[in-house]
């Protein structure tokens, strides 16, 4: 008897012993109305990290933890997330039931929201602002949604600067670096399942540069069980959006699936000939093969036709009386037809594995393809004059500098009455003048038919983009832990131009315009195709689909190892991280040149980079309330592609003075969280250094089409941020943000002018651009703003937004010394120069929201939000220099002047409607 | 809700939905009717021949040849012609011409680029003169729009949409024998300034390489840009380019090179002497009688082929146009030949 007394006290100290190490936390999540279980919902452990994932009955454990005191962070689409402070002793502690409360449905960011830059230089599409994922962090929370009416870059950052993720693998473009919303663009409640970090915070799934990351994860596994359906009316992007998902949640088979379809449909309230015409659609499938192994599919696309805005200078909008023309379309057939439409379907498709070798370790891979085509249609014409009909000849601003005062009057009164349609694309000339053409010289050249002197091309950057990544992640028993990974890619992407309508004609003869003006009696100079000219006798007659003037290859080739480790000491928590890798490109033409017969066809040179990266960040956590936090990232990242070729369209040439780009970031922060409110306060600078950029133009001073490369630009970016995200009273809260920075150039950088016709260089010098301010994002932003939630989820806010200092993109020819004339004093010189600041602007944003539970199963909601109330059509929102000048000969020395710059406007009043149905 | 009702919903939505958007569907234009007389006479304007509006223009302004002269046209006319010229090979800059043959007489339209695209030669043209000015450049009468300099009686009509609201096409003719008139060593002498805008055919002229009797007594062939004229004698070097370097062995038709060893490249007229009778020194400052200039721009596409060796003779098809100093003197007779074929060698 004894004996077994002192056995089961002895195994009963024992066990409590062993139990000593496995306290830990268990309950169950549900929604709050009706107690309803939520599943899939992710819960976040710290300090330590740990998560778990909730099941099918809302319930969740994590076990095997040190007592102490802990916060536990609830987070799920749809609903407010949630942190509830837990201590843990030697037992589980059982929270019973954790209830979470549904949230307003907010506008969804995707990339329709901001207008189309139409550049004149060449360049395909401007880069995104970074503010488009949704972020827990209380500043980016704020500045993403809020400050995105104008462009805000956080921090100044180009969107090559933040870091998209999707299950592991960066999706950056290759050869741009810009983030790729427009891959999932319409998918947002597939893809609303994101991790993300702030600035230089490492991440998960890699360091990170000085953007943040983000980190989309389309496992169905962790998606929400249930359909979600929602239908948008709107008047600012599109007019009317459906969308319907659903998601299976993890079945008791292991397998686990969701998809999505989407479609956006129609135009906008301001801007003529926007429109569009765009679905999405997304399959996942993931077979939990046991606890330990999962395998993912996922299929998503999001093909797309939209209409383009292009800007206009402001004594265009003036004259149409508003800050919307769109000089891009004209009639046809009744309709709208919009010259610049971009269209394009890019697939992407990705395989998942991930292996759990143990509680703390972790091993995933993946592997993605994307593929498709991507076009955006302009009108070209061979010759005749400008069809454009903004074009600075037909405004009246022309005839006045030809001292044409009368002629001047006419043309306002024919622009102000738009009589005969001249503020638009005459189509109808177009075909008819194409309908014209049979002429016997080009019959012997072409075969019979017509030559098209006017069509739509559709200018081509279809990729092929084969990513691989590798990430494993061990969770050490002291707390730290231990994240590393591998990541490879290889792209191919074909930039060529397709004949997309001929307008009416039969074929478009491809031969180089200017060449041919220049070089007319040298037939082979004037070839875009030498190889088809030598074999046929003859340029190509293109016909609807063929290839034209232009074809090649952009290969990149990117490796990288990192590794990262996270370990605390007392209250300061340490992660530093380093990564190595290389990138490797080079230009493949496909077609020899007539102008560079031996430096065209083939591969150019090969490029290599070192990449590199080294990061720390320092957390001190005085309490659970107060942490202190300093970050130090150094970086050096391979150019872009598109900076690496003086002229890729024609030869295979590199820039000169191409380097490896060098960042240097500092940030340090105060975080403040008192139960509900939280508050941060951040200052910030960095270095960006041996940027390159190449632009092509038409150059009034030499008279040209000019290829002008820069290098050695420098930029330094410094500043502050601040947000406070308060509970005021009952469900009342007041949200407050400041962004305010310096973004400056910091260097002059150099430039090399060369011919296009020739690879002759014309020029060389540097652009007296120091100090003048990085373009296109409000250095300071401001909001203040109450949002307010019902006990029966009623949901309203109110915000008001003040922005300033936001500077227009600049030309770089006009801070050269080539548009200098003798006759100019220094004043002369410093307004050439300078650089326009748009100045302030304030805006106010409303919305309301209620949703209802029915039958304790299924919500119903709809949420109605109202921007720039005070319906402000005068706000700039970006522009660009023109790189043309007006060159005056009258004067005794030739002088040179800017022509007007182009601008675009925030829309007046806008709504957004969004219905939604969820179960 | 089953899982059949939820793939039913979604596939009907997305069978909606592949119907929603047409936006690409634009149909193409008919064919616009031609104009004809009647669509102008409806119009409630009258026909005046080209031979008419000349005459009219030289009395109504009572100009000199040399002279800044516009008329302003108010009243409700309109011409036609047959466009015989074309600017396709670069020798015509916004300029075209039209011929009427029942008046045989032609007239300088002066508009905009690309002119061969929208009024090819051998179309009929119909012009609503009411809105537009007649002009006189150093002796030829063109039809354009109002200038702002004093210095130039009209001005080129360059807006598309007031091109359009002007000119409007007839039928396509084609372009007959009866449009050139033909010119030899036998009835030059009959030549007169009712042939200007007309395309002539000059048959067995001689290509003359030297210095001229007549006029300013240039020696041709010379080039001319930026003020300055370049030709065998010009001293030294021009602007650091020898004539060596600058035209070669070979004299072309035009020129275009770089100068100053700038990059900027510089387009030259060409001017080369036709003649049937080289040795007569004319009178006054006038050229004599026989004798042509054919002047082609720097932006011809044929600049860089060969003019006819000295002695060489051949037939040259050309528009036939005039030019005077401003005090209407030192009369020239310029041709402007149209397209490389047009000169024959014999």
């Amino acid at each position: 008897m004894k004996l077994k007394q002192l056995f089961t006290l002895l195994l009963s100290v024992l066990t409590l012993a062993a139990s000593a190490q496995t306290g830990g936390v268990r309950g169950r999540v549900v929604s709050r109305a009706g107690r309803a279980a939520l599943d899939g919902v992710r819960i976040t452990m710290t300090p330590g990290d740990r998560t778990a994932l909730s099941a099918s009955d809302g319930a969740f454990l994590i076990e095997g933890v040190e007592p102490g005191n802990y916060a536990l962070r609830f987070e799920t689409p749809d609903f407010e997330p949630l942190t509830i402070a837990v201590r843990v002793d030697r037992l589980v502690h059982d929270m019973q039931a954790v209830v979470m409360v549904p949230a307003s449905q907010r506008e969804a960011l995707d990339d329709s929201i901001f207008a189309e830059f139409d550049v004149e230089t060449g360049s395909d599409a401007q880069s995104l602002p970074t503010s488009l994922s949704a972020s827990k962090d209380v500043f980016n929370n704020i500045a993403s949604y809020k400050f995105s009416e104008m462009r805000f870059n956080v921090r100044g950052y180009d969107s090559q600067y933040q870091d998209v993720y999707m299950n592991g693998i960066r999706l950056n473009d290759a050869l741009t670096g810009y983030t790729p919303w427009s891959l999932w663009s319409g998918l947002n409640d597939a893809t609303r399942n994101q991790e993300n970090t702030t600035g230089l915070r490492i991440s998960e799934v890699g360091l990170g540069g000085v953007g943040g990351t983000t980190n989309i994860v389309t496992l169905p596994s962790q998606m929400r069980k249930g359909l979600r359906a929602s239908l948008v009316s709107a008047n600012s992007n599109y007019r009317f959006r459906v969308m319907a998902t659903y998601a299976s949640g993890r079945q008791d088979n292991g397998w686990s699936y969701a998809f999505s379809l989407s479609t956006r449909q129609g135009g906008n309230d301001y801007v003529d000939g926007v429109y569009y015409n765009a679905f999405g659609y997304f399959a996942a499938v993931e077979k939990e093969f046991n606890a330990r192994h999962r395998l993912a599919l996922t299929v998503l696309g999001a093909p797309t036709e939209r209409g383009a805005q292009q800007a206009s200078t402001q004594e265009a909008y003036d004259l149409v009386g508003n800050n919307y023309y769109n000089p891009n379309w004209g009639w046809q057939d009744g309709k709208r037809r919009n010259a610049r439409v971009r269209d394009y379907h890019e697939p992407l498709v990705m395989l998942n594995y991930i292996a759990d070798f143990s509680e703390r370790s972790r091993l995933s891979l993946a592997a993605s393809y994307r593929f498709g085509q991507n076009g955006y249609s302009a009108l070209t014409w061979q010759n005749g004059p400008d069809p454009r009909p903004d074009y600075y000849r037909y405004l009246p601003s022309y005839f006045e500098r030809d001292g044409n005062p009368a002629g001047a009057a006419m043309q306002q009164v024919y622009w102000q009455a738009n009589y005969d349609n001249i503020r638009h694309f005459d189509w109808d000339n177009m075909y008819q003048t194409n309908y014209l053409q049979n002429d016997p010289a080009d019959e012997a050249l072409y075969g019979p038919g017509r030559r098209s002197n006017y069509m739509v091309e559709a200018r081509h950057t279809d990729q092929r983009d084969l990513n691989f990544a590798a990430l494993f992640s061990h969770l050490f028993r002291n707390g730290s832990k231990l994240n590393a990974g591998l990541a490879l890619r290889r792209n191919r992407t074909e930039y060529y131009s397709e004949v997309k309508d001929l307008l009416g004609g039969d074929y478009w003869a491809d031969i180089d315009k200017f060449a041919e003006r220049d070089f007319a009696s040298t037939p082979e100079a004037y070839q875009n195709n030498l190889d088809y000219y030598f074999a046929h006798g003859a340029a190509h007659a293109a016909r609807k689909g063929d290839k034209y003037s232009y074809d090649y290859y952009a290969h990149v080739a990117k490796g990288s190892a990192w590794l990262s480790y996270a370990f605390s000491v007392g209250r300061l928590a340490v992660t530093a991280g380093g990564e190595i890798g290389f990138a490797n490109m080079w230009r493949e033409g496909r077609w020899r040149k007539g102008l560079f017969p031996d430096n065209s066809k083939g591969d150019s040179e090969k490029l290599d980079f070192l990449t590199y990266k080294g990061k720390l960040n320092l957390a001190y956590r005085f309490s659970a309330a107060h942490v202190v936090e300093a970050n130090v990232l150094y970086m050096q990242q391979a150019p872009d592609f598109r900076s690496a070729f003086v002229s890729p369209r024609t030869r295979n040439t590199v820039t000169p003075n191409l380097k490896e780009e060098r960042i240097f970031a500092a940030d340090a922060s105060y975080n403040l969280r008192l139960g509900d409110l939280k508050a941060r306060l951040s200052g910030f600078v960095t270095t960006i250094r041996d940027q390159a950029k190449v632009l092509s133009y038409y150059d009034d001073v030499a008279s040209t089409y000019t290829n002008f490369a820069m290098s050695g630009i420098d930029k330094l970016h410094f500043g502050l941020e601040a947000a406070l995200s308060a509970p005021i009273w009952r469900g009342l809260t007041l949200n407050a943000a400041v962004s305010w920075g310096q973004y400056t150039y910091d260097s002059n950088p150099d430039y090399v002018q060369t011919q296009d016709n020739s690879a002759a260089v014309i020029s060389r010098g540097r652009v007296y651009w120091k100090d003048f301010h990085v373009e296109s994002t409000p250095q300071l932003a401001a909001n203040i703003g109450l949002a307010y939630r019902s006990n029966r989820n009623l949901f309203l806010s109110l915000d008001a937004n003040f922005y300033d200092n936001m500077y227009l993109s600049m030309s770089p020819i006009y801070r050269t010394d080539e548009v200098i004339s003798s006759g100019m004093t220094p004043a002369d010189i410093a307004y050439i120069r300078r650089q326009e600041n748009f100045g302030s602007a304030f805006v106010l944003n409303a919305s309301v929201g209620k949703n209802w539970s029915i039958m304790r199963k299924y919500t119903l909601g709809f949420s109605l939000s109202v921007n720039n109330i005070l319906n402000d059509q005068d706000i700039k929102t970006g522009g660009y220099e023109q790189t043309r000048l007006v060159k005056n000969t009258e004067t005794a020395v030739t002088s040179y002047q800017p022509f007007d710059s182009k601008y675009f406007y925030m829309f007046g009043t806008t709504y957004y409607m969004n219905l939604y149905f969820r179960f | 809700m089953t899982m059949k009702r939820i793939f039913q919903y979604l596939s009907a939505t997305a069978l909606a939905l592949l119907f929603a958007g047409c936006y690409n569907d634009f149909d193409a234009p008919a064919e616009e009717a031609v104009y004809t007389d009647a669509d102008l006479v409806s119009k409630g304007l009258t026909y005046i021949s080209i031979r008419d509006l000349k005459e009219q223009f030289w009395s109504r302004t009572g100009a000199g040849a040399g002279s800044v002269a516009s008329w302003a046209i108010d009243e409700p006319l309109y011409t036609r012609g047959k466009v015989i010229s074309t600017d396709r090979y670069g020798s015509l800059y916004k300029s075209l011409y039209l011929y009427d043959e029942s008046s045989e007489s032609a007239i300088e339209l002066k508009i905009t680029t690309g002119n061969y695209l929208f009024y090819p030669a051998g179309r009929e043209l119909f012009v609503e003169l009411k809105g537009l000015v007649l002009g006189n450049y150093r002796g030829m009468v063109s039809i354009g729009a109002a200038s702002a300099n004093s210095s130039y009686s009209n001005d080129n009509l360059e807006v598309p949409m007031l091109v359009r609201e002007h000119l409007h096409r007839g039928e396509e003719l084609g372009m007959t024998a009866a449009d050139t008139l033909v010119i030899d060593r036998t009835n030059y002498a009959t030549l007169t300034d009712d042939a200007l805008g007309r395309l002539v055919r000059f048959e067995g002229i001689e290509s003359v390489h030297g210095k001229a009797k007549w006029g300013y007594q240039n020696n041709f062939p010379n080039y001319f840009a930026n003020s300055t004229s370049y030709d065998r004698t010009s001293e030294g070097e021009l602007n650091g380019v020898t004539w060596a370097d600058f035209i070669g062995g070979t004299p072309t038709w035009a020129a275009w090179g770089s100068l100053n060893g700038a990059p900027t490249t510089t387009y030259f007229y060409g001017s080369a002497w036709f003649s049937y009778d080289k040795t007569n020194p004319g009178e006054n400052t006038a050229a004599a009688p026989g004798n042509y200039v054919v002047r082609t721009s720097g932006y011809a596409q044929f600049r860089g082929a060969p003019i006819p060796a000295d002695g060489a003779t051949v037939d040259l098809t050309a528009i036939y146009t005039k030019y005077t100093n401003t005090s209407g003197r030192y009369i020239t007779y310029q041709l402007v030949i149209l397209d490389e074929d047009d000169v024959v060698l014999k």
